[in-house]
């Protein structure tokens, strides 16, 4: 790719699940779930960089194994060119600690991400005390610091999660997430659960503390709409693979799989001028037990032939930095 | 164009141990003959309780305490349980928002649509199987005869969802309230109800109101919108008109916030505050502490919702003095998402 900084290079990552059915005596496997299956991507630092897909197609499952919440099964994560999976497989504590102040994950659902039983105060400063990156009496400047840097005021800090409304709740999971000065933060849908007038908040937030810190953004979505409003690149997953990326006005309108055109023409959009051929998707997205052969999407292509059932296409680079996996694109 | 449904001043309380809730305070709106109606609004903003209001479905603790709901000449609120109860299904019918709480996990799908033909129509009970075979064939249900013996957790999302529709219409209404239809759903599912739902309205010719927070489901379906904020009618007009000249800073506003996939906006604009609680609602207009218009007239009265161009009918009280700010900031995020 260019030559600008990498800072996460994941490289042929796989995560299989094995399925196993009860016996009278023990159990039996009986499949494995090709949850994410020889997946690549670079992001580079200070940039967003869109994960979109179905649900169910891996992406949040990708984020979990490059953060070691999950084992990976194969594959290699490379972190400013320090190998991640060794590190969490084998390292030492300390070395796990590095890595996992480095790189924090925003959950998608403020409602169960935060316990219920701890003050904001404990929830934010818990990371940094952990860690154990500032003076004992430094720590309530800090907290402060947080969550001004978050929108929130000082007395928050006395309360307990179900006192605050769903927008300012995601402001707390950020403010915890911030709290040991990552680099790295993966967002996983942060304002799917929240209401409309409310996303504009958080994503104007989530920009501003990018440019404050030069923090680099994994954002992991199905809401294309705010895909395009915030990232620079974007991935596009189906049923554990990548099948496009590119920057994110190529990716919305040079778009060159079949399954993104799916995507793109699917959305709603909101301009009563702009009446367009839905294109519908029937059949439902195969079970990824055992996934299609050839392009997985084959089996609900509309621009199917014999070749794609059989061999397993190729990415093809199309303009900078665009990149496809289709035998008949779309142009 | 006639109207099939007329709701006035409709007032429904729900009387908590914490308080009054004033889900709905005086709403009116008519739903015209073949028009598809759009209800669009946050959570909390009485979309949903206005489509249980109508049905004569609202849960304890709530009560519908004032106001007049229209319905081939009569008042569906001074109606007797036994008369609505022959209404729901037959003339009026809902679709839930969530099809995996709303279809009965213990009995199979077919024996739940089948129920409802058979307390409607007076048919046997093999011709109700047909009747709902047929429909499970129209909404695309494939294998359709096999699968009117299986649960609803051996569907997926979409063909739930696709089946709690099926089972809305399969006694032929004159009017449906799609709750959020496409809510929980992905894209490409979202995609297949959304054709079908046009399909289905085509071939059976009833009335839809779409029930959305989603801008883009509104301008791809509806003809004709309400903007509802917390229990009241921000304004009521063609679709066309709301997104190019809305007339109430809240739909402006809730125009420009979102994002688009047609292009970047630089910088959403962000609705300061949270949704208004309901047990003690703003004085006035019920968006004022949150608008950026808002002047001490706004505090004051509770505005209704009147015509202010052809159609147009907005609850905004400043909406002469404002109008040209209003557009001009319209204008100025479409042209940046146009440039993008």
């Amino acid at each position: 790719m260019t030559n600008k900084d990498v800072i996460l290079n994941v490289n042929d990552l796989q995560k299989y699940f094995e399925v196993t059915t009860k016996q009278i005596i023990g159990s039996k496997k009986t499949g494995v779930v090709h949850a994410v299956d020889h997946v690549s991507f670079d992001v580079f630092r200070g940039e967003t960089l869109g994960l979109v897909g179905e649900s169910g197609c891996g992406k949040t499952t990708t984020a979990r194994t490059i953060l070691g919440l999950t084992p990976a099964s194969g594959g290699e994560v490379l972190y400013n060119g320090e190998n991640l999976l060794a590190v969490w497989k084998e390292g030492s504590r300390d070395e796990k600690m590095k890595y996992r102040r480095k790189m924090k994950l925003v959950f998608q659902n403020p409602w169960t991400s935060l316990n219920p039983r701890m003050p904001v105060k404990d929830i934010v400063s818990e990371g940094f005390q952990i860690h154990d990156i500032i003076e004992k009496e430094d720590e309530r400047d800090r907290l402060y610091d947080l969550l001004g840097e978050v929108g929130l005021e000082p007395y928050h800090a006395e309360r307990f999660p179900h006192q605050f409304s769903g927008g300012q709740r995601q402001r707390i999971v950020i403010a915890r997430a911030l709290s040991v000065d990552p680099e790295f933060i993966f967002a996983d849908e942060p304002v799917a659960s929240l209401d409309v007038s409310i996303r504009a908040q958080i994503l104007n937030l989530m920009v501003d503390l990018q440019k404050k810190k030069n923090l680099t953004y994994v954002y992991i979505s199905h809401d294309l709409a705010s895909v395009r409003q915030i990232c620079a690149r974007v991935v596009v997953m189906y049923l554990g693979e990548v099948v496009e990326i590119g920057p994110v006005k190529t990716i919305f309108e040079e778009f060159q799989h079949h399954y993104t055109e799916a995507l793109m023409k699917a959305i709603p959009v909101p301009d009563p001028d702009r009446k367009r051929e839905r294109i519908v998707l029937w059949g439902e997205v195969p079970s990824p037990i055992n996934p299609p052969s050839g392009c997985r999407f084959h089996t609900r292509c509309p621009a199917v032939q014999d070749k794609c059932a059989q061999e397993k296409p190729e990415f093809t680079k199309g303009k900078k930095g665009h990149y496809y996996a289709c035998w008949f694109p779309v142009s | 164009m006639a109207n099939i449904m007329e709701i006035e001043n409709l007032k429904t309380y729900f009387y908590t141990e914490a308080g009054v809730v004033k889900a709905l305070d005086g709403i009116s709106f008519n739903i015209e003959e073949d028009v598809t109606h759009g209800l669009v609004g946050e959570s909390g903003s009485g979309k949903t309780v206005t489509a249980l209001s109508v049905l004569g479905i609202v849960p304890n603790p709530g009560r519908i305490v004032d106001g007049r709901v229209i319905f081939e000449g009569e008042n569906l609120l001074e109606k007797s349980d036994k008369e609505m109860q022959k209404l729901r299904g037959d003339k009026i019918a809902i679709s839930f928002q969530d099809p995996s709480t709303s279809l009965n996990p213990v009995f199979t799908v077919g024996s739940q649509i089948a129920e409802v033909i058979m307390r409607h129509q007076d048919v046997t009970k093999e011709e109700a199987k047909q009747a709902v075979i047929e429909i499970m064939e129209a909404v695309r249900i494939p294998e359709a005869e096999q699968r009117y013996y299986e649960y609803p957790h051996q569907f997926s999302t979409g063909m739930r969802q696709r089946m709690a529709i099926a089972r809305s219409l399969s006694a032929r209404p004159d009017i449906l309230f799609a709750d959020e239809p496409t809510t929980a759903l992905d894209v490409t599912i979202e995609a297949q109800v959304l054709n079908l739902m046009q399909e289905l309205q085509d071939k059976f010719g009833m009335d839809l109101v779409m029930i959305t927070h989603d801008m883009g489901v509104i301008a791809e379906m509806c003809k004709r919108v309400t903007v509802l904020y917390a229990g009241r009618v921000c304004e009521t007009a063609n679709v066309d008109s709301v997104f190019h000249e809305p007339k109430h800073p809240y739909t402006q506003a809730l125009l420009t916030s979102v994002p688009s996939v047609l292009g970047k906006i630089k910088r959403l604009s962000v609705i300061p505050g949270t949704i208004p609680d309901l047990i003690h609602p703003p004085s006035g207009c019920r968006f004022h502490p949150r608008c950026a218009f808002a002047k001490d007239v706004c505090k004051k009265e509770m505005p209704d919702a009147v015509e202010v161009a052809k159609g147009h009918e907005s609850a905004c009280v400043r909406i002469d003095e404002i109008n040209d700010e209003l557009q001009a900031r319209l204008k100025k995020a479409r042209e940046e998402q146009a440039s993008d």
